[in-house]
């Protein structure tokens, strides 16, 4: 499964990020972060019981609930939180930093604090090991590169082959990693394909692709507007 | 024809790289380049080798031009987006620097400032190609440029690299962009780099063999695994660790008998003798490049 990767951040940088809060949420989120197990329903109620306890630990008073999202990224799953989320002085978003984004800026006056860190957009190489496969760069070219990213599988991101620093088809960076260049290339002369890499690539056009990233359907669009009208 | 063209054409040449340490006063650069210029035809300027920050290639590069020396200045990408590298070659010409080494820059990771944010905006073929472009009177974004530019660019090339077709590949590209000359990566096997010469022969383009002579701190760079580039036999590196007060002289012995092997196949020899420069005056008659 493709995904967003958290991490879940250390129990003592949350710890810091609380402020003297008395009534907590942590809130978890159904979907990227639960299958890397940062930040779904189970890891909700591990932080809970932790925060619990080293409150109970330090003698200082603190109630903590957990509740979890099937998705925080989207505004229909956050509605059924105006009933409640006032109750508690602040809450802890266990959603990528979309979603931490999308919950705060649903309850402005809340104080919303993070307690994954997002990593990348990646795979399940197998249970608990993670990789990143995109970066979103906005103009893919996995059509022409073997279905290899140069952009994310290349530490450099280098888009006509491998730096000098390649050492026995590894990475300069890191001997455990494979040149994304390497791969690309042995890929592609299996396929009987070299001719795709003859080529001069030109440089990636930054122009239409500077964050915040903005994305329209029109026809979802339209379809979703008639269905409503 | 820029003056580094000029001594290429006329035969092997002799060429250090002089990058000297971020700490050291900054008289100390063109007060070696003096000492070194009558056994040496052109000095290579780095850029931030092994990403760290030292004194920028293109004042140092000016420091050794304006003594009269032939100077090749380095360009990474690893530091600079397509503007500033744009902009740092204007400000080359300005200088009257024209000959650029353009080379993609060994990853910040590696080096004393590990946490800085990577650019390689362009890679080094890219960054040939704007050379190129310019040369013909277009900047990076289409615009004219009043009068073009007259670089002498180069790209670096390994013979060491293992696979070897990959960077072949690329070699290739970074000819077809415009690479008029090429330095390689240290030699440790002959037969490698020979092998490279004789197709960059064929595609009209000289190839200069990289010399590398050791101090202690460089074995344990690379023994480190902090020197990515520098593909040391095994058995190189097991005789000078096993020897450290005899490092440098064993290493010089090794860069003659390298050079000895490449008389004849090489459009010269660069030396590198990172943080032994002050002794490359004393050095370079033992290696006998002549």
């Amino acid at each position: 499964m493709t995904m967003i990767v958290g991490q879940r951040k250390p129990l003592a940088e949350i710890k810091a990020l609380l402020d003297g809060a008395r009534r907590l949420l942590v809130l978890g989120c159904g979907t990227c972060v639960a299958v890397c197990m940062a930040g779904g329903e189970k890891e909700a109620g591990v932080l809970a019981a932790q925060l619990r306890m080293a409150a109970g630990v330090e003698g200082r008073d603190l109630e903590v609930d957990h509740t979890t999202l099937e998705r925080q990224c989207d505004r229909e799953f956050l509605t059924p939180l105006e009933r409640s989320i006032h109750d508690y002085d602040a809450v802890v978003s266990l959603a990528c930093g979309a979603g931490v984004q999308l919950l705060a800026e649903t309850f402005p006056d809340q104080s919303i604090l993070p307690g994954v860190d997002t990593r990348f957009i990646g795979v399940a190489e197998e249970p608990g090991f993670w990789t990143e496969r995109c970066r979103a760069c906005g103009h893919c070219l996995l059509g022409r590169t073997g279905g290899i990213c140069p952009v994310t599988m290349c530490a450099k991101g280098l888009l006509n082959g491998p730096c000098g620093g390649m050492v026995e088809g590894r990475c300069e960076i890191d001997p455990d990693r494979p040149c994304a260049w390497v791969m690309i290339y042995d890929r592609l002369e299996a396929r009987g394909r070299l001719d795709l890499l003859a080529e001069i690539r030109a440089p990636i056009d930054h122009s239409d692709v500077h964050p915040p990233g903005r994305l329209v359907h029109p026809a979802y669009k339209r379809r979703y507007t008639a269905d409503h009208d | 024809m820029t003056d580094f063209e000029q001594a290429l054409s006329a035969g092997p040449i002799v060429m250090v790289q002089l990058t000297l340490p971020a700490t050291g006063a900054d008289e100390a650069l063109p007060a070696l380049a003096d000492r070194l210029k009558t056994q040496v035809d052109a000095f290579l300027v780095g850029d931030n080798p092994w990403a760290d920050p030292r004194v920028s290639p293109l004042a140092a590069g000016r420091l050794l031009a304006e003594r009269g020396l032939t100077t090749v200045v380095t360009l990474t990408c690893r530091d600079r987006n397509r503007l500033a590298l744009a902009s740092d070659l204007l400000g080359a010409r300005a200088l009257g620097l024209n000959n650029i080494l353009a080379v993609t820059g060994v990853h910040p990771r590696l080096g004393p400032c590990p946490g800085a944010r990577p650019v390689y905006d362009l890679d080094s073929v890219q960054l040939l190609k704007i050379i190129h472009d310019m040369n013909q009177g277009r900047l990076p974004d289409g615009r004219s440029l009043e009068t073009p530019t007259h670089f002498f660019a180069g790209a670096a090339v390994n013979p060491e690299a293992s696979p070897p077709a990959p960077g072949r590949m690329k070699f290739r590209l970074k000819v077809s962009a415009g690479a008029g000359f090429l330095i390689s990566q240290a030699v440790f096997h002959p037969e490698k780099f020979i092998n490279l010469a004789e197709e960059a022969g064929s595609l009209g383009v000289g190839l200069l063999a990289g010399l590398l002579v050791f101090g202690p701190d460089e074995v344990r760079a690379v023994a480190e695994g902090r020197r990515p580039g520098w593909h040391v036999p095994p058995e190189w590196l097991a005789d000078l660790r096993a020897d450290p007060d005899r490092i440098v002289e064993k290493s010089v012995s090794r860069a003659r008998e390298t050079a000895a092997a490449l008389k004849g196949r090489a459009a010269g020899f660069l030396v590198m003798a990172p943080g032994l420069e002050e002794q490359l005056p004393g050095l370079l008659p033992e290696m006998d490049l002549g």
